[in-house]
């Protein structure tokens, strides 16, 4: 299975950046997940953070420059406030990761069994490492610049997803499920149940393009799946528009429930 | 007309009175006997502060400074403060016991048997609290019995100030009274849910951390919390605070069934520390 797979929202890109908790094993890859140590991210701890994990970095691949840096031959590794720089041996610029290319980066934490441990940030670069504490420490920080984004990538979905809603409401229309979605939701299940994840969210979502509105409990399905591989962020969200649609009072407080134990799990 | 608003007043000055009655009295008691644990933890103090004055001579310190352990010698003095004892050694060296780090020390007494080249046996007792360890020849172990008795009778008044026992009686006496005496509001049931996660997770210290927030937002509104946490401190080997937490509970006026099984636990608990 290809788990390097780009999840996206109903027609809209998203960092898939959004994962914590437990490991996900998928054969021998092992993928981990970053964790937020606070609520409010300090730029000063992340900084602290970040060069002293890549001190122990053994390899890092520059994706633009398609060039391998060994470890031996980093010279000064510097955090600044908006920027990871690396200065190597024998080549006369330094290699420059900003953190607003980091910050649209899809981040996979995958670890191999003796094999090393990897973060890969595609539109920036490749990180290696021996260890796999020093990896975690890396992908928490990382994590921790991406997260204000984050959050305000998931308001600003939210919001226009309300605007839906609140138009679809007012109109009192009748929610109608196509037959077309009906079998693509109906696959969904099946592949699910199979825990094939990965194809039941990618199923899914294609799905409510068809019509975002029709089947409120599809946004609880999606949240619940990508639970299931630990993208609490993106759980959360999927879960905060189902609540938009839900008026049951007992699936409210499920759905509110989830939401908090969530939340708990992106935090240490 | 003038005489009907008269009675009413009177009437509702005289529940007013009552009301502040009640008040008092709730605040007298609580100021008397929060007044005699103080004077008890007083005189548990200076018991033990004389106890060891006494037989410095016979105690030997001992401390543990990250993992290596060291010899002071013998006790030469001993300085009672309102944090902790301090215990001055002939090396000159000076250990103290820090009285808020006890809430959950075991007092225990080890015997230790050394073989000695004349081909005699020389017997050691060792009492140890948190890292300074006072020891004393086979012919003393009744001293050190008599200052492990000491120190934990100082450890139960000192838990009873330290988690507010006698405050949270007189709450718990207040709210049993009342008809709706638990609500969860939003705040609480988040803090329970995710309490419930981090505790499936084995992350303990977390799930205890989020069981205190719970209690900081309402003391009372959800007694669970203090059940959960007496379980959660059972299972990091904390068991003083889980039987004080257990006790709350208890006094929350719990249903038949949870009340057996919280009793039971604070036994068993008691058990493993007389042990």
């Amino acid at each position: 299975m290809n788990i390097f797979c780009t999840i996206f929202f109903s027609g809209l890109y998203f960092s898939a950046n959004a994962q914590a908790g437990f490991p996900l094993a998928l054969g021998d890859q092992i993928i981990y997940y970053p964790k937020l140590h606070n609520k409010v991210q300090n730029i000063e701890a992340i900084k602290t953070g970040l060069t002293q994990s890549l001190k122990r970095v053994n390899q890092v691949f520059d994706i633009a420059s398609k060039t391998a840096i060994n470890s031996k031959d980093i010279k000064t590794i510097l955090v600044q406030n908006d920027r990871i720089e690396l200065e190597v041996k024998g080549k006369k610029n330094n290699f420059i990761w900003l953190f607003s290319t980091i910050d649209d980066s899809t981040m996979y934490f995958i670890g191999k069994q003796n094999a090393g441990n990897y973060i890969f940030l595609p539109s920036a670069a490749n990180f290696a490492f021996a260890e796999l504490d020093a990896a975690q420490q890396f992908a928490d920080n990382i994590y921790a610049v991406q997260y204000s984004n984050i959050n305000r990538l998931r308001d600003s979905v939210l919001s226009s997803f309300k605007e839906k809603v609140t138009a679809f409401k007012t109109a009192k229309k009748e929610a109608v499920i196509r037959d077309e979605q009906k079998s693509l939701f109906l696959l969904a299940d099946t592949v699910s149940q199979k825990m094939d994840y990965f194809s039941a969210i990618k199923i899914y979502l294609k799905a409510i393009e068809i019509d975002e509105l029709s089947y409120p409990k599809a946004y609880a399905n999606i949240a619940l799946l990508y639970a299931q591989i630990n993208f609490f962020d993106y759980a959360i969200l999927y879960m905060q528009q189902y609540l938009m649609l839900e008026t049951e009072t007992v699936a409210i407080r499920g759905a509110k429930d989830k939401i908090y134990e969530w939340e708990s799990l992106i935090y240490y | 007309m003038f005489k009907n608003i008269l009675i009413i007043a009177t009437l509702f000055l005289l529940k007013i009175d009552q009301v502040n009655a009640q008040d008092s009295v709730a605040a007298r008691n609580f100021f008397q006997q929060d007044s005699l644990l103080k004077n008890e933890l007083l005189q548990a103090k200076k018991l033990l502060y004389h106890t060891l004055q006494q037989n410095a001579l016979v105690i030997k310190i001992n401390q543990q400074v990250s993992y290596a352990f060291y010899n002071y010698g013998y006790l030469q003095n001993v300085y009672l403060s309102a944090n902790g004892l301090q215990f001055m050694c002939n090396s000159s060296q000076t250990a103290t016991i820090f009285f808020n780090g006890i809430t959950d020390l075991k007092f225990k007494i080890n015997t230790i048997e050394n073989s000695i080249q004349s081909g005699g046996l020389v017997t050691e007792h060792k009492l140890s609290i948190g890292n300074t360890t006072l020891s004393v020849k086979q012919n003393n172990y009744n001293i050190l019995k008599a200052i492990q008795q000491q120190f934990i009778q100082l450890q139960n008044l000192l838990n009873i100030d330290h988690f507010g026992m006698i405050a949270f009686k007189q709450k718990a006496i207040e709210l049993n009274g009342m008809p709706n005496k638990t609500a969860t509001i939003e705040e609480i049931r988040k803090y329970i849910v995710q309490a419930e996660v981090q505790a499936k997770l084995y992350n303990y210290e977390k799930a205890i951390e989020l069981n205190f927030q719970i209690i900081a937002t309402h003391s009372t509104a959800y007694p669970s919390a203090y059940f959960n946490v007496a379980i959660l401190l059972a299972e990091t080997n904390k068991l003083h605070s889980a039987i004080f937490n257990m006790q709350k509970f208890l006094l929350l006026n719990p249903n038949t069934k949870d009340e057996e099984f919280g009793k039971a636990k604070i036994a068993e608990w008691q058990i493993i520390l007389n042990n």
